[in-house]
């Protein structure tokens, strides 16, 4: 009686939800038919407040901010989508369905069968028009340049070509297991289609002022430092959206952000991980927090060719000294959880969880005798100092502060620089530092590993250095043969030894995730579930709706 | 037992032997076939494993991790993964033991680090290849073993014995119901095949018991051209011979037996009809007896009656010519007819007596015996008696010869006879019906064959004893008082039947009543009706011839009355001359036909030698039969009983007259 209780509600909701859309949809209609007679009511705007004053860019395979990318992820499409809401599992997007390879000459060939009908928004000096293989082949291979991408080195021995109008080969030199190769068509980074025709007739600058892509909303206008307008792509192949456009107020200032929310002049707000902060908007009647995936990953990495840490004893007692749950406490429980391996477990293929770490014995549990004795026995009975840098950002110092504290019980002594984000990414990358606390996302295991644990990645003397802050360079073959294996158990396997090994080395010590955490009006429904999205915002779609009918000045 | 169940019970067990063998002969190589497979394919499951395990032994090389617990351990749980990935089977799976007897990798990660060293069959593990059997909670397995150096692990792939021997136990139930419906099958063929091999025997012997039992015609239907066959048409041709025999001899038996018969029914007739004769001898002779003592008694009576009837005839003669003199005179008139009312007496009396020497009958006719029941009963006084009289006679009645006269005596005399028997009171029943007397009947009634009337009169009166009823018809028996009865009326009317050829039947029952079954024989002839009764007169010589004077006397009266001229004769020999003499101007001879001397015969054929044409009128006392019949045979012209009247004498003497002229 229960369950049929629960079903029938549920049953009901959906079914008044859906009412509630058809009403929707027919006042819609109504307003769009009466709105040549009579009066014409105002747009349904989302208002969307963000922490940052500006954005980075529009070329969406330059994006690096999270700005950035909510804004690629509403203006552009990939072949495939993370799921909405639900990363990372993938879906089609421009393409017809998931494509499979085949094994030509010792070579992976991709076939790519696009979806007929999909629009490009019109441009400032070109229509609209209908997406074709040109415009994917493009857009490969300007992601694979340097000069034109941020994510050049994820398209390295592909090649792309068109076949006919809707169909694509891409060719991979080194066969790529379907974990590692699917989610660069995905709309995250380098997957974005972009418009050859855009672009090639307005050269690079068109994509900083307008950008043209074929999602669910266009670009309208952006003032800086104020907000950034999209309108509804009413030639979205997914249909036109609900809403009739989405407006990002630039708003650093939280509590900027929330007075916006609690006022009713933004209905969705980026929120913050302070404790405070989110035990006093939870008591808001009006709004709603989501927290939700992905999460960024807190590390601690140790430079393996800096004195004291050359010694794996002193790596050891530093893990042994330190403790998850005083990092865990610094915020709200709802935005955290412990993380054992490099690779997170949450959302991604190839990590270890916390029984694995344990059955393993790499758990290093917080143990200050055995971290003192190790210390003893490098030669540091007495502990030693440390210069650290920190960035300014709240979430930054408070772990560095942790740490510290935690460090200090077996004679370490910390000693943080903070300085501005920004700063810091250029200390940590330019100065090595014997220990580093980062947080960071990757899109997949691969990225994780290469990026931080591979000798490219070294800072400074790597090939292609990037935040390898270790300089740690045994897992080299792992990371390589894994990212070359096909077989997607044995490729975890090897994401898998690779950890083990960083871990049993003590390279770098995974402390916790950070989720996201969005807070709305009780008025906005995404239209899809939000467990996790790599566009690191709740995502507005074409079924995203404000259902309150506002019509008074607060638009 | 018999052939058919013999078989049976030889062959069954035999079969059921067979079968029985055949499936755990199958069931056993089943077996070992599969415990071959299963070692092949658990050998090849255990490379399999090898081979992973030794990938990822590889793989810690490759990477330099081998020294790496941490990662050795990794290696050994990826294994374990890929170990149980390797399909054994449903239930059989693959684990790894370390070198001290703790289970490293399983399956069921419950069993892992349990300690098996205590077990026999891992005492048994040899770092070799090997097979072997062990135990688990749910039972024993099958195993293949191997020993993985540089983990220093063994390695097993197992399968449990049910599934290993799953075909074969699945097979069980299968051959359990093969092998009984085999059995049942191969039961129920053979018994239809031993019974129609036994059947042949069967019918051999069940005909041979039939022959055995006597039932010659049996045959044995055997067509086949076995043994059975021959045999068969060897034992039918066998019992065809010991038929035919059988036959040759049943005909000699019945021959003679026919003919022991037919010798036995003869003999056994023959008794039957000597007794009959001797019986018949003894009635006969008894009869005969019977009749000397009647026919002497008969003669006395008949003598008696013949005087007393020439007596009555003087009598009877001269009071007629008195009363035919007297003409109207009655002064003696009276006295006239009490004279006639005598000699009518005395007539009835002599008629009794002549009726009784059968010598009464003088004349017969042919008469209705209906009619003739109707007279009787008439004739009876029944006013004074309470004695009811019914009659049921036959309507189509035979016609019957008779002297009516005498047989109505006989009637009257039988009705008057059962009146006086119910001095109460009674009924007396009379009735008529057509008979016919076979030879038998006729032989015992001793009368001649052919048509009757009975006429049958029967009493409710006191009936009579047996021994009184053979005496009843015996001259002067009578039951009646002494002055009521002569003792002549039945033995009279026995002796006036018997006269008339018929025959008197009599059965009494004392208390009960007593009928009498009179038996006239049925005249076949028309017969002329009577004449009238008027005197017949004429005229002509007439030679009267009688020994005694008084006819002479009465009848020449009597003749002359009627206007003939009369001659007489004393005897024969003086009418023999007379008529000689004067036998042209003699019209007719009344002969008297007994007289002594020349008899009434004797002239008669004197007369007709004289003139062969000449008329003759014989009269006699006696009855017509016997000498009378003879000589109206040879030609006499009519014949008149004595005592006439002269109204029978006119019409007697006027017929042979008018047919002469």
């Amino acid at each position: 009686m229960m369950v049929m209780t629960k079903a029938f509600r549920k049953n009901f909701r959906i079914v008044g939800f859906q009412f509630f859309l058809l009403v929707q949809f027919i006042c819609f209609a109504a307003n769009a038919f009466s709105s040549n007679t009579a009066h014409q009511p105002p747009p349904t705007i989302l208002r969307f407040g963000v922490h940052v004053s500006e954005i980075g860019s529009f070329d969406p395979h330059l994006a690096a901010g999270s700005q950035d990318r909510i804004v690629a992820d509403m203006i552009f499409n990939g072949l495939l989508r993370y799921e909405p809401g639900n990363a990372p599992n993938i879906e089609p997007d421009l393409a017809e369905r998931i494509p499979e390879f085949e094994l030509i000459g010792g070579k992976q060939v991709w076939t790519i069968k696009l979806r007929k009908g999909v629009m490009f928004h019109a441009g400032p000096e070109i229509p609209a028009y209908e997406l074709t293989s040109a415009d994917v082949v493009f857009s490969f291979r300007k992601s694979a340049k340097k000069q034109s991408s941020a994510y050049a080195g994820t398209y390295d021995g592909m090649r792309f070509v068109a076949m006919d109008r809707y169909t694509v080969h891409i060719i991979v030199d080194k066969p790529t297991s379907p974990t590692l190769f699917l989610p660069k068509l995905t709309n995250y980074a380098g997957g974005f289609i972009v418009s050859k025709r855009a672009l090639e007739a307005g050269g690079k600058k068109v994509y900083q002022a307008h950008p043209i892509g074929t999602g669910p909303f266009y670009f309208e206008r952006y003032a800086p430092g104020k907000k950034l307008s999209l309108r509804a792509h009413s030639l979205y192949f997914r249909g036109k959206p609900l809403l009739d456009g989405v407006e990002l107020h630039f708003l650093p200032d939280i509590k900027h952000r929330d007075t916006g929310l609690l006022s009713g002049k933004l209905d969705v707000i980026i929120g913050s991980g302070n404790k405070k902060w989110i035990e006093k908007i939870t008591k808001q009647p009006d709004v709603q927090i989501d927290t939700h995936g992905v999460g960024e990953v807190m590390t601690i990495y140790m430079n393996t060719r800096m004195k004291p840490f050359d010694d794996i004893r002193v790596r050891r007692a530093v893990a042994l000294a330190l403790h998850r749950k005083g990092f865990l406490e610094t915020l709200a429980k709802q935005f955290v959880a412990p993380v054992y391996s490099p690779v997170p477990t949450d959302f991604l293929p190839g990590g270890l969880n916390q029984g694995q770490i344990e059955s393993l014995g790499l758990m290093y549990s917080q143990n200050i005798a055995e971290a003192r004795r190790l210390l003893t026995e490098a030669g540091y009975p007495d502990g030693f100092a440390l210069q650290l840098v920190s960035s300014e950002k709240r979430l930054y110092r408070s772990c560095y502060e942790e740490m510290s504290r935690q460090l200090a019980k077996i004679g370490i002594d910390c000693h943080t620089q903070v300085v501005s984000h920004s700063t810091m990414h250029a200390r940590i990358r330019n100065d090595p530092l014997p220990l580093i606390l980062y947080v960071a996302w990757r899109p997949n295991a691969d990225r994780f590993l290469s990026r931080f644990f591979h000798s490219d990645a070294i800072i400074l003397s790597g090939e292609k250095p990037d935040t390898n802050f270790s300089h740690y360079s045994q897992v080299d073959r792992l990371i390589e043969e894994a990212r070359l294996e096909i077989d997607p158990k044995k490729q975890i396997q090897l994401w898998e030894q690779a950890q083990i090994r960083i871990l049993n080395d003590m390279v770098a010590l995974p402390i916790m995730s950070v989720k996201q955490c969005y807070v709305r009006s009780n008025e906005v429904h995404y239209g899809h579930p939000l467990i996790s999205t790599m566009a690191l915002y709740p995502q507005f779609t074409e079924k995203t709706i404000v259902v309150e009918d506002r019509t008074d000045s607060n638009r | 037992l018999n052939t058919y169940p013999k078989i049976l019970l030889t062959i069954l067990p035999l079969v059921f032997l067979l079968i029985a063998t055949t499936v755990g002969t199958t069931y056993y190589f089943s077996r070992k076939a599969l415990t071959g497979l299963a070692e092949t394919w658990l050998d090849t499951r255990l490379s399999e494993a090898l081979k992973v395990v030794e990938e990822q032994n590889d793989m810690l090389y490759r990477y330099g991790l081998e020294k790496i617990q941490a990662s050795i351990r990794k290696a050994q749980i990826d294994a374990g993964i890929a170990l149980s990935e390797i399909e054994v089977g449903e239930r059989g799976f693959i684990f790894a033991i370390s070198e001290d007897g703790h289970i490293a990798i399983h399956p069921d990660t419950e069993n892992v680090g349990m300690d098996v060293s205590q077990t026999s069959w891992f005492k048994s593990l040899k770092p070799l290849r090997n097979r072997l059997i062990h135990s688990t909670p749910t039972g024993d397995n099958l195993a293949m073993a191997d020993f993985f150096q540089p983990w220093q692990w063994y390695i097993v792939a197992s399968d449990p014995k049910p599934e290993v021997y799953g075909v074969a136990n699945r097979m069980i139930p299968w051959m359990a119901v093969l092998g009984g419906g085999g059995f049942f099958v191969m039961a129920v063929v053979l018994m239809f095949l031993a019974r129609r091999f036994t059947e042949p025997l069967r019918l051999l012997a069940e005909k041979a018991q039939r022959i055995g039992d006597g039932h010659l015609e049996t045959r044995i239907p055997i067509t086949s051209r076995d043994e059975f066959g021959t045999l068969a048409r060897m034992f039918n041709r066998m019992v065809r011979q010991l038929q035919k025999s059988r036959q040759r001899l049943e005909e000699r038996v019945a021959e003679r037996t026919a003919e022991l018969f037919n010798a036995n029914t003869r003999l056994m007739k023959e008794i039957e009809e000597r007794k009959q004769i001797s019986k018949e001898n003894e009635k006969l002779q008894n009869q005969i007896l019977q009749a000397r003592k009647m026919k002497a008694v008969a003669t006395l009576a008949g003598g008696i009656a013949h005087d007393f009837n020439n007596l009555l005839m003087g009598i009877q003669g001269n009071v007629d010519v008195m009363a035919l003199d007297m003409g109207g005179n009655e002064n003696h008139k009276k006295q006239i007819e009490t004279i006639y009312g005598c000699v009518k007496s005395g007539s009835r009396l002599t008629q009794q007596l002549l009726g009784f020497a059968r010598l009464g009958k003088y004349e017969t006719e042919v008469s209705d015996p209906n009619r003739l029941i109707e007279d009787s009963v008439g004739l009876v006084d029944l006013e004074k008696t309470a004695v009811m009289v019914t009659t049921d006679v036959q309507k189509d009645i035979w016609q019957v010869k008779i002297d009516r006269e005498q047989i109505l005596q006989v009637l009257e005399g039988i009705v008057d006879n059962a009146v006086q028997a119910m001095p109460e009171g009674g009924k007396i029943h009379l009735e008529s019906a057509n008979v016919q007397m076979d030879d038998r009947l006729a032989a015992l009634r001793g009368v001649s064959t052919g048509k009757y009337v009975r006429v049958s009169i029967s009493d409710t009166g006191t009936g009579m004893e047996d021994g009184m009823i053979e005496q009843i018809f015996d001259p002067f028996f009578t039951t009646k008082q002494m002055q009521r009865g002569t003792g002549l009326g039945l033995a009279s009317a026995y002796g006036i039947v018997r006269n008339h050829g018929g025959h008197i039947d009599v059965k009494s029952t004392v208390n009960q009543g007593t009928t009498f079954d009179i038996y006239l024989r049925v005249h076949e002839e028309e017969e002329k009706v009577p004449s009238s009764k008027a005197y017949c007169k004429g005229d002509g010589v007439i030679l009267l011839v009688d020994d005694d004077p008084m006819i002479l006397e009465v009848g020449q009266a009597m003749l002359r009355k009627l206007g003939y001229s009369v001659f007489t004769a004393k005897g024969g020999k003086e009418a023999i001359s007379h008529y000689r003499d004067n036998h042209k101007r003699i019209s007719l001879v009344i002969l008297d036909m007994i007289m002594p001397g020349v008899g009434g015969g004797e002239a008669f054929d004197s007369i007709k030698t004289i003139n062969p044409h000449a008329l003759v009128l014989l009269a006699s006392g006696y009855s017509y039969e016997g000498e009378a019949a003879e000589i109206m045979n040879r030609g006499c012209s009519g014949f008149i009983q004595k005592p006439y009247s002269l109204q029978l004498l006119s019409e007697k003497v006027n017929a042979i007259m008018k047919n002469d002229g």
